[in-house]
């Protein structure tokens, strides 16, 4: 048999996982791995089948065919990667209610001027979208806190269903509930339109860091939960949660928080490490202690699942579909090249239009520099060198650190992130948060499939979730 | 400081650069070489932190075999590829 190019990454106890650009995977012992990296087979006839199919090696008569299928997988994952599907972020207000301690945009106070987006910019920005995409069209509306100005939200939602269609629109505004009201409710009720709220755990958790004047953010974004979960359905409302050194060291307190609302999706994710989400706030904890962390939640979750209680942690899922799903690639920030521009484009308040979020992010914290692709009406990211800079340094498999990683065709690259952290695109992966995240997520993950029938059938769950 | 060497006849280049770009983030190191030998000397040389070098440098030996094997294969499949997007470009 000959030997066809993969990747490994040892695993715990006398475990590798292997995986080609194809994106087929297998787990093998070490012995194994020697075996198959010197004579080309294992020489155990059923193993050695399920290698051949998934392309790790290849009888000599077979092996064009083995290139060809490899090179078609890898040509099919790029221009998939390459497709131009964003949703629309847009801000009305940067101006926020909230001082959250680690706020990645630097939000403007509440009686702050000049921080709004012009009502006169929204029907062109609907003009925009209309022209880069087609329908479902998502808009996101994020701030500040964009409540703040919801006759803005109301105009931009009106101008959409004209311009767009009513069902061809969904609308997620990221809240901190604290200003939702019954005329809020009243007007979301027939119109495709979902909350997402930050929920960083219990109280003590969620009000140490998430800062609102009345001292009660949390009691805020509760009654706001209920308040929808109530009025418009259990589906209208989401969570995403930003674990803090508080959150830590009781990871079953967010399950219980969680229980509590009868809400059973999460989201869960490390402290960005953006300029003014670090900066401000006080991160102590390291990756290993935040996988620590995970650890726990998963068998929390695992605990409650036992007792019918159905928890999703959806950026688990995320990678798990990244890993078994190859046709799974629409979520922005894990995929290869990068999903600045393909897969966002953000109207800021100031008319301003971003390819990403953090972008947005880099401006305010590098205001001498342009990161912007022009405003509302003069737009091009082609006549950008950051954009087209970007965009080129972003395919993960030409990048030092990833070309002989085994989890390169599940990941991703966040050029963002590393100009903010090493200033510079690519970014050296031995010190990159992205890098470390990750990788240490999809190494839990793939440990789990492999170790554990029960884990293993929870995994399978998540791929559909 | 405690020196590691390696014999150049044991370790590529390819390998040691490789298993010593992922130790940036464990401790601070410097690479020196003669004729026969690599020296890395490893500002942490504790014996946990060492054994995690020698399991890089064992993982990359290994990526360097597989490398040498298929890398014909490798430049196939490139030009496969390439070539798969010309014919697209010539139906138009």
């Amino acid at each position: 048999m000959k030997l066809m190019p993969f990747n490994f990454e040892p695993l715990d106890e006398d475990s590798y996982f292997i995986s080609n650009i194809a994106g087929f995977s297998s787990f093998v012992n070490f012995k194994q791995l020697e075996s198959i990296i010197d004579f080309g087979q294992t020489f155990n006839p059923e193993l050695d089948r399920l290698l051949e199919n998934k392309l790790f090696i290849s009888a000599p008569s077979s092996v064009n065919t083995a290139i060809a299928s490899l090179a078609s997988a890898l040509g099919k994952r790029v221009t998939t990667g390459l497709e131009f599907k964003p949703i629309f972020m847009i801000v009305p207000t940067l101006r926020c209610d909230h001082s959250c301690k680690y706020c990645q945009v630097s939000r403007a106070s509440i009686s702050a001027s000049g921080f709004d987006l012009d009502k006169k910019l929204i029907p062109k920005i609907i003009d925009t979208i209309a022209l880069l995409s087609e329908p479902p069209y998502k808009l996101e509306l994020q701030g500040g806190e964009p409540l703040l100005r919801f006759d803005l939200v109301e105009l931009i939602y009106q101008l959409a269903e004209e311009k767009l269609g009513g069902d061809s629109i969904e609308m997620v505004i990221a809240t901190s509930l604290s200003l939702v009201s019954d005329e809020i409710i009243d007007w979301a009720r027939s119109r495709n339109v979902v909350f997402s709220v930050s929920l960083d755990g219990a109280q003590l958790v969620h009000d140490k860091n998430r800062i609102h004047p009345s001292g009660n953010a949390y009691q805020l974004a509760v009654n706001g939960i209920k308040k929808i979960q109530s009025q418009l359905g259990m589906h209208r409302i989401s969570t995403v949660t930003t674990v803090t050194d508080e959150l830590i060291k009781n990871p079953l307190s967010l399950l219980d928080t969680h229980k509590a609302l009868g809400l059973f999706d999460l989201f869960v994710r490390p402290i960005s490490p953006y300029g003014f989400a670090t900066a401000r706030s006080s991160v102590n904890y390291s990756m290993q202690e935040y996988m620590q962390f995970y650890t726990q939640l998963w068998d929390g979750i695992k605990h409650y699942r036992d007792q019918g209680l159905p928890f999703v942690e959806h950026s688990a899922a995320i990678h798990i579909k990244k890993l078994f799903v190859p046709s799974f690639s629409s979520y922005a920030d894990l995929k290869s090249p990068s999903g600045v521009v393909l897969n966002c484009v953000l109207f800021n308040y100031d008319g301003r239009v971003y390819g990403s979020d953090e972008s947005r992010m880099l401006q305010k914290v590098n205001p001498q520099l342009d990161f912007s692709a022009g405003t509302v009406g003069e737009i091009s990211f082609a006549d950008s060198e950051y954009y087209k800079n970007l965009t080129s340094a972003s395919f993960n498999f030409l990048h030092p650190g990833c070309e002989n990683c085994a989890f390169l065709p599940y990941c991703g690259s966040d050029p963002c992130q590393n100009i903010s952290m090493q200033g510079e695109p690519i970014g050296d992966k031995s010190l990159s948060t992205f890098c470390e995240y990750h990788k240490s997520m999809f190494k839990f993950l793939v440990n789990k499939y492999n170790t554990s029938a029960d884990d293993k059938s929870l995994i399978e769950d998540w791929i559909h979730a | 400081m405690d020196k590691i060497s390696l014999a150049k006849s044991s370790y590529s280049e390819w390998v040691v650069r490789n298993s010593l770009y992922w130790f940036s983030s464990v401790t601070d190191w410097q690479l020196s070489d003669s004729d026969s030998y690599w020296t890395i000397t490893l500002t942490d040389n504790d014996e946990q932190i060492v054994s995690q070098l020698h399991r890089l440098l064992n993982d990359y030996k290994l990526r360097e075999i597989i490398a040498n094997k298929t890398q014909r294969i490798t430049d196939s499949i490139a030009v496969n590829v390439l070539t798969s997007i010309d014919s697209r470009l010539k139906s138009q």
